[in-house]
C-alpha cells in the first residue's frame, strides 16, 4: 500500500493522478477505465477540496493498492476536516426535467456509477472516502 | 484547453479542444457565457474534446440555460464514445441537441 499526502488544493489533482497511474504500472487498464478513475478521483478530491477545511486548508491522504488476481485497485482518500459523507449527499435527479435545475449531487452520482464499490467511514477523526475498481 | 470560436452571423460554433474539468472549466463558462450573450444559436463542436468531469456537465448546463432563457438554440456535434458514455450516464444528453 503506497501513500501520498497532498494539501487540500485543486492544484494537486495531477500529482494524485500521476501517483496512482505509478501504482498501476505494469496493469495499465484500456482508456475507458482510465478515463472512468480520472473522472472518479477528480470527483472525489475535488469534493474533500470544497467542504473538508474550507476557507482553510488541510492534508489529504490518498493510498492505492493494486490487487493482482483479479486486477483490482482500491484508492482511500483520507482527510482530517469536518465530518462529512459525501455517500449522504443528495444525489443528482439526471431526470431531464431535473436536469436543468439541480446544482448538487452531480459528482457523487458519477462516483456511484464509476466504480465498482465506494464506501465511508468516519474513523480517528478522520473521513475516509474507498473506492474499488476492477482493472480489465 | 481552448475554445475557437467560428462566427456566422447570428450563430456560431464553439470548437472545444482539450479537457472541460475542475481546472478548465471556469475559464470555459466565461467563453460559454460571453458567446451565448453575443449570439442566438450555438454549435458545440466536441470533435478535440478527450474528457469531461462534473465541472464541464456544469459549463455546459449553464450554456444551455442562458441560451434557453433568451430563446436560442444549442446543438452538439462530433462527441467521441468516451465523452458520450459520461454524457448519457448523467443524462445531459438531454440538453444538448446531438447531431
Amino acid at each position: 500500500m503506497k501513500s501520498l499526502i497532498v494539501p487540500a488544493e485543486e492544484e494537486k489533482l495531477n500529482e494524485i493522478m500521476d501517483f496512482v497511474m505509478e501504482t498501476i504500472e505494469g496493469h495499465e487498464p484500456d482508456d475507458e477505465t482510465s478515463m472512468q478513475l480520472e473522472l472518479a478521483i477528480e470527483e472525489i478530491f475535488v469534493n474533500i477540496v470544497s467542504y473538508a477545511y474550507s476557507p482553510k486548508t488541510g492534508d489529504v491522504e490518498i493510498c492505492a493498492e493494486m490487487t493482482e488476481d483479479p486486477p483490482e485497485l482500491v484508492i482511500t482518500f483520507a482527510d482530517s476536516g469536518v465530518p462529512f459523507n459525501p455517500l449522504e449527499k443528495e444525489e443528482a435527479d439526471t431526470s431531464p426535467e431535473a436536469l436543468e435545475e439541480r446544482e448538487g449531487g452531480l459528482g457523487i452520482y458519477m462516483i456511484r456509477q464509476l466504480m465498482d464499490e465506494v464506501a465511508y467511514i468516519h474513523e480517528d477523526g478522520k473521513n475516509i472516502l474507498r473506492i474499488r475498481k476492477r482493472l480489465t | 484547453m481552448q475554445i475557437e470560436i467560428v462566427e456566422k452571423g447570428n450563430e456560431a460554433e464553439l470548437l472545444i479542444e482539450g479537457r472541460l474539468d475542475t481546472s478548465t472549466a471556469r475559464d470555459a463558462s466565461a467563453v460559454f457565457e460571453d458567446a451565448a450573450n453575443r449570439f442566438d444559436k450555438i454549435t458545440l463542436n466536441m470533435k478535440e474534446l478527450t474528457y469531461c468531469s462534473s465541472a464541464g456537465i456544469r459549463a455546459i448546463r449553464q450554456l444551455y440555460k442562458i441560451l434557453k432563457a433568451k430563446e436560442g438554440k444549442m446543438e452538439t456535434v462530433n462527441v467521441s464514445d468516451q465523452v458520450m458514455s459520461i454524457f448519457e450516464m448523467t443524462g445531459i444528453t438531454a440538453l444538448l441537441s446531438l447531431k
